[in-house]
């Protein structure tokens, strides 16, 4: 990256490079030695994509970039398949609720017998583990590859960057 | 019955069935017998012939 | 390979899902009307769904508004979970495809028509194969929200058109929810139209006829009497009459909406009880010509095939029939199958949906000057035999080979060709030829047709030119062929089996034939007597014919509005001494009644209906007659009064007589159509489980014949007096005279009637050609 490509342009420190596109995992400098091969970049959770490689600086903020995952899937979403179509749009609220600390949800009066809820706040590990379950529902009940790969960045980036998930 | 009524029916039903040929008259007198009511069978068999073509004047003689 | 089902990985996939629909979901289960009736919530207890954990604070469709605009079911989107089924179902099963998903992603919603179109504005038909399709609420019938869940359930059969559609009459106590189309239903296969799934208010509408009236004569008010008064009163003046005038001065018309049960007794009524053979149907002025026809040519006074064998056709050619109006429910299977690649003809003056519709374009579309039947269907014949088309092996093998050459010589002669008859049926010779062509050479063909074939004063000729086309290219006797005539009403064909004809007793034996006559006289208690056809149908019948009937049984149909020539009608119908009606409503054949007997509607009896293809099926009571009286146990009171003493304590009992009686029903039992829903006869010795597909190993009557028909021009030519050439068609919301439909909110889609006329045609400046619709 900096004999090929010249370092960041901003000349800070390299924080991370997304390979594939806006779907592909976030890959830290510890991993740098990974060989760009489908099979070593599967195992480690990622993707080689389109085989694009964009660099962030240490200014980058991996919540934010969560954040952004779901909002282009939204965005891009055709709306045939429900884990993509509603699942993207709950997954920006969800990350915003994650790093805002977590918020007790309003109820509401009506309530369906079979589907009540309990009206309490969520803990922050129990928003992490419902991110978890949307990421799982989305990469296997999707019917296409941008909801079905939404979580490779969402994933990578709370893995490797957990500390810019608290604010 | 109108007798003039009866003899246009009988009429049409000759120039339907005249493409049969030798047949025609058969036809024609054995579609009379088959579906018409007893009142009018006996109402062309009785009235004027005047007005009947060849083939419905053959098929109502060939009714009696 | 094995495939899993139920993992816990894929349980947890499901709950997954189900928390993101209903993180979008209304939560108001108990007040929903789909409470309990829910896939969707039933799928989520299913599942084990328990909470939602992303809250129900974010984005949603909560406060979409409710599309009330269809008169029989809402859309209200905000419950919709963007499954796509109606829009597939629209597709697929309908074939309208007038739904789609607007927009996409989040806002992803279900859209009928153009975006700013509502329901009502939209392409949609209203056949509810999207209610129905739907898992949730958000496509509801209004009934059900009016009324609440249905409890109980009875499958009948629609009184509606010759398709005879199976449903699920949804009753919550005596009150008819919803009729839902059943899936085991082996002429709809679980599909339906506007009519039979909606259309059903007229059942109770409050213009129904519940107490029996009688009056003296015609200029006086009605009475509201007893039925035994009633009936008391009929039988003395039909007595009476009898004794003056004689047995034929009196008569009947069975109806083509009651069931056989029923209709067998009016003519048994009329031929036991009366004493003459003056009984008729509406059937003479529809279909008599494809009895004719089709019995002269083939053996056998009906359609060859059954409604399945569309599916396997290559080529279907359409002559004066509209099946997406008249027939919706078979064309949305015509469709599919034309969808997936067969190739279509259409006959018709008028441009019908079916010529360019979505998805859909017929390879010729033939738009005849009206009339001119024989003379199209005779150049066809033409360019097959001059062109060598013709499958002469089949000819050998099934058809009588003197007569095809007799008529193969007669079609070649080239004052038959399309370009020499051109000049009298407008269709342009190198489209004929084409068509002809493809029909004869283009696979499996088969031909469809209705009223624009037999309402024709060469209607008979024209069905036995069809039977030729369809001899000569040897489209007979096989899935995907055949001569399909699309019957009009629910029980047309039916009618004409059960021996309403004067001249024909039931399953088509000529009364003066030996078709076992004396079986007949002895069961039925018809005299022999009386050998000759008579003729009650007023318009088959002079006006002077018309004075010598005194007395007329008239059930369930308006002869006033139905039959052609309402003048003569009128007047025939003023000259009697005792006309009576027996109908739900008070007709406008009523204005000339002398009695008027109230009927019963086919969700208030037991017994069964025929459909186009020959299919028995029953009809079952979910409501007792508001009346009181279903129509059979009226007729049966009405001869009880004129002694015949009978007592039927069941229809089952009445089709036990038909079957003993009628060689083509000798199978048939209502004990057996309860057990295999339904059977196509004939059902006897030779065809113990009936006949899907007829003349399959040779024709009925032996040999097929092949029967010259030569174009005569009508005599009802336009001119000064009749300066307009005028002709009738179907509409999809209405239905025959409108007695049931114009009671319901069909009418929204059609409130009036309307002359279509014809924008001029420059080069031959015929620009009178105007279509009323019916």
């Amino acid at each position: 990256m900096n004999a090929i490509g010249g370092g960041t342009a901003s000349g800070r420190p390299v924080k991370a490079v997304q390979v594939g596109g806006p779907l592909g995992a976030y890959i830290p400098p510890s991993q740098f030695d990974l060989p760009f091969d489908y099979d070593a970049y599967a195992a480690a959770d990622a993707l080689i994509g389109h085989g694009g490689i964009v660099v962030f600086d240490d200014s980058a903020d991996m919540g934010a970039m969560a954040r952004f995952a779901f909002q282009f899937c939204a965005a891009e979403s055709c709306g045939k398949c429900t884990p993509c179509r509603i699942g993207s749009t709950r997954g920006v609220k969800l990350v915003d609720r994650i790093r805002g600390g977590g918020k007790p949800r309003p109820t509401r009066s009506k309530r369906c017998p079979r589907c009540t809820t309990p009206a309490r706040p969520r803990s922050r590990a129990e928003d992490l583990q419902l991110l978890e379950d949307l990421c799982e529902t989305m990469q296997l009940g999707s019917l296409c590859a941008l909801g079905g790969f939404t979580p490779y960045p969402v994933r990578s980036a709370l893995k490797h960057w957990p500390e810019d998930f608290e604010r | 019955m109108d007798p003039g009524r009866l003899t246009y029916m009988a009429n049409q039903i000759a120039r339907n069935l005249a493409a049969q040929g030798a047949a025609a008259v058969e036809a024609t007198c054995q579609h009379l017998r088959d579906f018409w009511d007893p009142r009018m069978k006996a109402a062309i068999l009785g009235g004027s012939r005047a007005g009947l073509d060849p083939i419905a004047r053959a098929a109502v003689e060939r009714l009696v | 390979m094995v495939v899993h089902t139920q993992t816990p990985r894929l349980e947890k996939l499901r709950r997954g899902v189900m928390e993101l629909y209903i993180s979008d979901h209304p939560l108001d289960c108990l007040t929903c009307a789909a409470n309990n009736d829910c896939e969707l919530q039933d799928t989520a207890a299913e599942v084990g769904l328990r909470d939602v954990r992303y809250g129900y604070d974010g984005a949603n469709h909560l406060g979409a508004a409710i599309d009330t605009s269809n008169p029989y079911f809402d859309f209200d989107p905000s419950k919709c979970i963007a499954c796509s089924r109606c829009v597939r179902a629209c597709d697929e099963v309908q074939g309208t495809l007038a739904l789609t998903i607007d927009g996409r992603g989040f806002a992803s919603m279900v859209s009928a028509g153009q975006t700013g179109d509502d329901f009502l504005s939209s392409e949609c038909v209203s056949c509810g194969a999207c209610v129905q399709a739907c898992p949730t609420a958000t496509l509801q019938e209004k009934a059900v929200k009016e009324i609440g869940k249905p409890e109980r359930a009875v499958v009948t059969t629609c009184a509606y058109c010759g398709v005879g559609c199976t449903f699920r009459a949804e009753m919550r106590g005596e009150q008819l929810v919803r009729m839902v189309p059943w899936k085991d239903g082996k002429a709809n296969r679980g599909h339906s139209c506007v009519k039979g799934r909606f259309a059903w208010g007229y059942a109770n509408h409050r213009d129904r006829i519940l107490t029996p009236m009688i009056r003296e004569s015609i200029d006086q008010p009605w009475r509201e009497v007893s039925w035994d008064e009633a009936l008391g009163f009929t039988a003395g003046r039909l007595g009476a009459i009898k004794a003056q005038h004689g047995a034929r001065a009196l008569g009947g018309i069975t109806s083509s909406r009651c069931t056989n049960e029923e209709t067998f007794l009016v003519q048994k009524l009329v031929r036991a009880g009366f004493g003459s053979n003056n009984v008729d149907t509406c059937a003479r002025v529809c279909h008599s010509p494809t009895g004719y026809g089709l019995s002269k040519t083939f053996g056998t006074s009906a359609g060859t095939q059954d409604f399945d064998s569309v599916m396997h056709a290559d080529v279907i050619l359409v002559i004066g029939a509209n099946p997406t109006d008249g027939h919706p429910v078979f064309a949305s299977r015509m469709k599919r199958r034309l969808r997936q690649g067969a190739k279509l003809i259409v006959i018709d003056p008028r441009r019908i949906d079916l010529v360019r519709s979505p998805h859909i374009a017929a390879a010729h579309h033939l738009p005849l000057q009206p009339g001119t039947n024989v003379a199209v269907l005779t150049a066809m014949a033409h360019v097959i035999v001059t062109e060598g088309l013709a499958d002469e092996a089949f000819i050998r093998e099934r058809c009588d080979w003197d007569e095809y050459q007799d008529w193969a010589r007669f079609v070649a002669e080239e004052r038959h060709s399309p370009e020499t008859l051109e000049a009298v049926t407008r269709v342009p010779a190198h489209d004929l030829r084409e068509a002809a062509r493809l029909y004869a050479t283009g696979g499996n063909g088969a031909i469809y047709y209705g009223l624009g074939v037999t309402e024709h004063s060469q209607g008979s000729s024209t069905v036995m030119a069809i039977a030729n086309l369809a001899m000569a290219t040897g489209n007979i006797g096989r899935p995907g062929v055949g001569v399909n005539p699309l019957r009009g009403q629910n029980n047309v064909q039916g009618a004409c089996d059960m021996g309403s004809f004067p001249h024909e007793l039931s399953g088509y034996r000529h009364i003066s034939g030996s078709a076992k006559p004396a079986r007949c006289s002895n069961r039925t208690g018809a005299s022999r007597s009386i050998p000759n056809p008579a003729c009650a149908s007023p318009t088959c019948s002079t006006p002077r014919s018309m004075a010598s009937f005194r007395a007329i049984y008239i059930q369930g149909e308006d002869i006033l509005q139905s039959d052609p020539n309402t003048h003569h009608v009128a007047a025939g119908l003023k000259a009697m001494d005792c006309v009576i009606v027996h109908d739900l409503f008070l007709n406008e054949t009523a204005n000339y009644a002398h009695v008027f007997l109230p009927g019963s509607t086919f969700l208030e009896k037991d017994g069964t209906f025929t459909n186009a293809e020959r299919r028995i099926q029953l009809v079952r009571k979910v409501m007792e007659p508001a009346n009181g009286y279903a129509d059979w146990e009226v007729t049966q009171a009405l001869a009880n009064a004129m002694g015949l003493g009978w007592n039927y304590t069941h229809p089952s009992e009445i089709m036990d007589e038909i079957a003993r009686l009628t060689p083509s029903f000798a199978g048939v039992s209502h004990a057996r159509l309860e057990a295999e829903g339904s059977l196509q006869w004939p059902v006897n010795e030779a065809h113990p489980d009936g006949s899907p597909i007829m003349h399959v190993d040779g024709f009925v009557r032996g040999k097929g014949k092949f029967v010259v028909t030569d174009y005569v021009p009508t005599d009802e030519k336009t001119g000064p007096r009749f300066p307009l050439l005028l002709t009738t068609g179907r509409i999809l919301s209405q239905y025959n005279v409108g007695a049931q439909t114009r009671r319901t909110a069909n009418t929204v889609w059609h409130p009036e009637d309307l002359l279509e006329i014809h924008p001029p045609m420059p080069r031959t400046g015929a620009s009178r050609m105007v279509t009323g619709c019916a």
